[in-house]
């Protein structure tokens, strides 16, 4: 009975012990697993598809993607990405279809000529046939569709110009009567599609859906039940998908009547207005491979979904194929069959791209090699780095985790902290991105791998802005480099740049312009933290001494001209927030205005400003400021050598130093195919894309206006080559990087955000800047 | 006979081998770890113990941990203790008063850290009693009063949890012997002195030692108000760990914590020495 207790007694420990340690594994897989689908309990975004070739919905809408690699044992079978190549006259399109008759038509478009061209293809794009449309007077098209027969409509914004075209490409005018818009505008056709029996669908600028009849002239309401207005719509056979306030809604296109589908009114929870006047969309829609199917696509896949079904199934996954590249706008989905699709979309530089995908039998669901790539936030810059290499390798599947997703609270700190414990328990990744990572002690630590010879590769190949380069190199080696980079201008009337050599003489020259007509906007509103960020691009490369720590001093002037500059013009805090946010735009989470620098002068609110360049455009739309009203622009502190703001800063884990994929994917990174890519977003370090980018400026028009309500514009055109070698000189000249450590930042900001809203003195920020740098040096 | 000595042992398992898979098995690698590389394991020797040692914010955290504990440790104790004298003499009160007192232990840390803010922020609700008084305000959370904030949280946040033990210290001491040295002409004071402190004396050692190792719990709230890099005064280990350990300077992390734990340990040991002794 004894033995019997004793063994009682033993089991029961066991139980409980080793129970609660099995709890706690448990809790650990699913966190390791599906952290960030709980709502991302470790503080990480992993991105990537869980192999099993669809997620079911639930109900709700597509399922949340990310997931964590399979070991790439899920099965079999996965569509396989080619694209496809158009003829060579063909540098834009509008819109595509498939017909009838089970070919593939796109209306493509040749820049130089103006002139538009009907494509058809019976091979999925194998091959075409071009026809140039002829008997068109308009040559900008604002609207087209292509209908089931071959033939098409191009339509101006207005309706006042409607060409109905035939399958062999001849154009007949027409016209259509919009109603008023009711406001003081006029109303526009938006969008327009066919349904499957050959009606006309438009969709005007009040977000009204009509049956169109060109040759008629003639328009009916469709819905006159739908009380929302649509954003932007999709055809499925006789279905319109509509993209309405409230979510995806199906109308049928005989009845007008709306079709319940509360899975599909999940699908679009944000971004749902497309791109005005360029025919890209955040989501297509298109009628599926069975009866009463839909499929619709975007960045995050191609997905099935049954009209009035519970669930919608992943068919492709976006991160395994071009779709995940945001960059990429959507212009048409086609469905061949079960087993083949199409996608159209034009790329960031307006070249159009046309997508087949087809079913696989043999292909793993997923592929059976990984790849794990690591950031702080997210960027279109890492995201078409692994677009690229993705294309390059199919066999490889980029696990990208963000440390910062955006949908929880986690802080920098906290994200890093969860880094620090995979990269301990030997889970790490095999490129960092190292903006706001702490670089110096990962590289004391021995994290980070020596990419010389890689960059010197690159070097070898492209060239590389060398400046840049050496700015990395620690001891004969190169831990990190950066992707992208902007630098500090002063921008406006010329004794405004010429006053660019320092903070001071900068504040000084438009004081005295101030002084001399009070009434006059001297410098651009901004908000307390944008401006500190602009100053603090323009300023910090000088603050550090050579023992690391910070020149308490320059601190100071710092924070004096921040102060001075808020303060001497009169607008409020909240015209600064309006403003800013219609004018600035986020750089790498960096603020930067000074592509509108010329925009604010323009519309008489500032005569100079401070701020970081970061693309060709930016320089283009100075330039044409100038044109309108005089001045220049120049590296701020040109005379002492001007400094720059690097972007998507890239390392290689060590443990993966020999890991070929790894290598690859820096290559490609930091390659000219990749950084060709215009993405807003910095300078490419490779010389070839940036020598590249040249050839690619756009021209454009930009109209504002002033207080007054005066009209102004300005016309943006290509720089010509004294322009670009002034560039090309001032990128060569920058010396060293911005004080780039995040913590440092963070500090300066937050003590200047409170001196600017007048609660510390510029002494007190300073000191307790000082104090807390401090602390973190000396840990 | 046998049996009956090894069934304490049994019952002793399990809190045991959590005890050991939790805490003592893993402060076991922290230990390894203290000797060798924060990356790569490579034995080091006592070189990173040197460089905590020389490290100026190891030396000003553990400086302002042990002031910390200095300054709110007796503090805290002899409020709590005279509070709980007083409230075990109320006949009606005591067991509302006793509840009230442990309302800041279930505040969550997060309401806390609000009340903070709207108290001492430096357009906070302090701040602004002191302008309608004329006094200037004060930049409570970056400069030396942080310290006092500090303080004034721990003690406001432990002081019901001490008086609740204080209370049942207070409860072991027996009644009759109040009765017969008050009957022996003995006054409040005498009987405090000579039958309360010394009856409640081996409560005390636990008291004692938990309010010391939950004042390393105020960390929290010091770091959800003034974040990574506060005010000098407040600088804690706890700030330098997370610090280190987001910084993946695991090395001089095991090296601090080792050099932390033992002298926690040393000082548990010489007051259980003392109290032995007395």
């Amino acid at each position: 009975m004894g033995k019997i207790k004793r063994i009682a007694a033993a089991l029961t420990v066991f139980l409980l012990v080793f129970g609660l340690v099995g709890c706690a594994g448990s809790n650990g897989d699913q966190n390791a697993g599906g952290g960030a689908q709980e709502g991302g309990t470790d503080g990480q975004d992993d991105v990537g598809n869980d192999g099993s070739g669809g997620n079911s919905a639930d109900g709700q809408g597509q399922e949340n993607q990310n997931d964590a690699f399979s070991d790439g044992s899920g099965g079999k079978g996965r569509f396989l990405e080619k694209e496809i190549e158009f003829p060579q006259e063909i540098d834009h399109v509008t819109t595509g279809a498939r017909l009838a008759d089970g070919s593939i038509s796109v209306l493509g478009y040749n820049a130089n000529s103006m002139q538009y061209y009907l494509l058809n293809s019976k091979d999925l794009g194998d091959s075409w046939d071009s026809k140039a449309i002829a008997g068109m007077e308009i040559s900008y098209v604002a609207s087209a569709a292509i209908a089931p027969d071959g033939g098409a409509v191009l339509m101006d914004p207005y309706g006042e110009a409607i060409y109905q075209v035939t399958p062999d490409g001849n154009a007949s005018a027409g016209t259509i009567l919009l109603p008023e818009s009711g406001g003081d505008y006029k109303n526009q056709i938006s969008q327009a599609g066919y349904l499957d029996d050959g009606s006309l669908i438009i969709l005007d600028m009040k977000g009204v859906l009509y049956r169109a009849d060109v040759s008629a002239g003639t328009l009916e309401k469709i819905s006159k039940n739908m009380a929302e207005e649509a954003y932007y719509f999709g055809i499925a056979g006789n279905c319109i998908v509509a993209v309405l306030g409230s979510g995806v809604s199906c109308i049928n296109g005989e009845n007008g009547e709306i079709i319940e589908d509360d899975t599909l009114k999940q699908v679009t929870s944000s971004s749902k207005e497309p791109v005005a006047g360029e025919n890209i969309y955040p989501h297509l829609f298109e009628a599926g491979a069975e009866e009463n199917s839909i499929i619709y696509a975007n960045h995050e896949g191609l997905f099935f979904h049954q009209i009035g079904g519970t669930v919608s199934e992943q068919l492709i996954n976006g991160a395994l194929v071009s779709l995940g590249d945001s960059s990429l706008g959507l212009i048409k989905a086609m469905t061949v069959d079960a087993s083949t699709y199409l996608v159209l979309a034009t790329d960031s530089l307006s070249t159009p791209r046309l997508y087949r995908y087809t079913y696989d039998a043999e292909a793993s669901a997923v592929p059976e090699k990984q790849l794990k790539v690591y950031a702080l936030e997210d960027s279109v810059v890492l995201q078409q780095a692994i677009t690229y290499f993705q294309k390059q390798n199919p066999d490889v599947f980029v696990k990208k985790t963000i440390g910062l997703s955006g949908d929880d609270s986690i802080t920098a700190e906290d994200a890093l902290r969860t880094l620090s414990t995979d990269i301990m328990a030997g889970n790490g990744p095999d490129v960092l991105i190292l903006d706001g990572i702490p670089v110096d002690s990962y590289v004391e630590k021995g994290i980070l791998a020596d990419l010389k010879g890689l960059v010197e590769e690159i070097e070898g190949t492209d060239g590389l802005f060398t400046n840049i380069k050496e700015a990395y190199m620690r001891d004969g080696k190169m831990y990190e480099m950066p992707s992208r980079f902007g630098f500090s201008v002063v921008e406006g009337e010329e004794g405004g740049a010429a006053a660019g050599d320092s903070l001071e003489a900068f504040l000084s020259y438009v004081k005295e312009k101030k002084a001399s007509n009070p009434e006059q906007k001297i410098l651009p509103p901004m908000s307390s933290a944008g401006l500190l960020y602009e100053l603090y691009y323009a300023d910090s490369a000088s603050w550090q001494k050579e023992d690391g720590s910070l020149d308490e001093e320059q601190l100071k002037r710092y924070l004096q001209a921040a102060k001075e500059w808020k303060e001497l013009e009169a607008y409020s805090e909240e015209e600064y927030n309006a403003d800013v946010a219609n004018y600035t735009f986020r750089f790498g989470g960096m603020y930067s205005s000074i592509t509108s620098a010329g925009n604010w002068r323009l519309m008489q609110m500032g005569i100079a400003s401070v701020g970081t360049l970061t693309e060709i455009d930016g320089a283009q739309q100075m330039y044409a400021a100038e044109q309108q009203v005089g001045g220049t622009y120049r590296v701020f502190k040109e005379k002492e050598g001007g400094s720059f703001v690097p972007y998507v800063s890239v390392g290689i884990a060590a443990g993966s130093a020999d890991n070929a994929d790894a290598q690859a994917f820096v290559k490609g990174m930091l390659g000219k195919e990749c950084q060709m890519v215009s993405s807003g977003a910095g300078f490419p370090v490779n010389r070839a894309a940036y020598e590249a980018s040249k050839e690619n400026q756009k021209s454009y028009s930009i109209a504002t206006s002033t207080p007054n309500g005066d009209s102004v514009g300005m016309e943006v055109v290509p720089l010509n080559g004294e322009q670009l070698d002034l560039l090309t000189k001032q990128i060569e000249s920058l010396k060293r990087p911005i004080l780039n450590d995040r913590v440092i930042q963070e500090m300066v900001i937050s003590e200047g955000i409170s001196c600017l809203n007048g609660d510390q003195s510029v002494e007190d920020a300073a000191a307790n800047i000082m104090q807390k740098v401090k602390l973190y040096l000396s840990e | 006979m046998r049996q009956k000595k090894y069934t304490g042992w049994f019952f002793l398992l399990p809190g045991f081998l959590g005890v050991s898979l939790f805490y003592l098995i893993p402060f076991l690698d922290v230990v390894r770890r203290s000797f060798t590389q924060a990356v790569g394991g490579n034995f080091v020797g006592a070189a990173n113990y040197q460089t905590v040692f020389t490290n100026q914010a190891f030396l000003l955290a553990s400086k302002n941990t042990m002031r910390f504990a200095a300054v709110c440790l007796p503090l805290l104790l002899l409020i709590s203790l005279g509070i709980a004298v007083l409230v075990q003499r109320l006949e009606t009160w005591a067991g509302f008063l006793k509840g009230a007192y442990l309302v800041p232990l279930a505040i969550p840390a997060a309401s806390v850290v609000l009340l903070w803010q709207l108290l001492f922020d430096r357009r906070g609700f302090l701040n602004g009693l002191l302008h309608l008084t004329g006094w200037d305000g004060v930049d409570w959370m970056n400069t030396g009063a942080s310290f006092g904030v500090l303080v004034f949280s721990y003690i406001w946040k432990n002081l019901g949890y001490d008086v609740v033990l204080w209370i049942a210290g207070l409860s072991m001491v027996p009644k009759e012997v109040y009765e017969a040295a008050r009957v022996d002409g003995a006054g409040e004071w005498r009987c405090f002195f000579y039958i309360t402190l010394p009856g409640i004396r081996p409560a005390a050692f636990t008291i004692v030692v938990i309010s010391f190792l939950n004042s390393f719990k105020v960390f929290r709230e010091a770091y959800l108000v003034a974040g990574n890099y506060p005010h000098d005064d407040i600088y804690l280990l706890q700030h330098l760990f997370n610090n280190w350990f987001r910084d993946l300077s695991m090395d001089k992390m095991a090296a601090g914590a080792v050099t932390m734990a033992l002298v926690i340990f040393i000082l548990v040991c010489l007051l259980q020495k003392s109290w032995d002794k007395n």
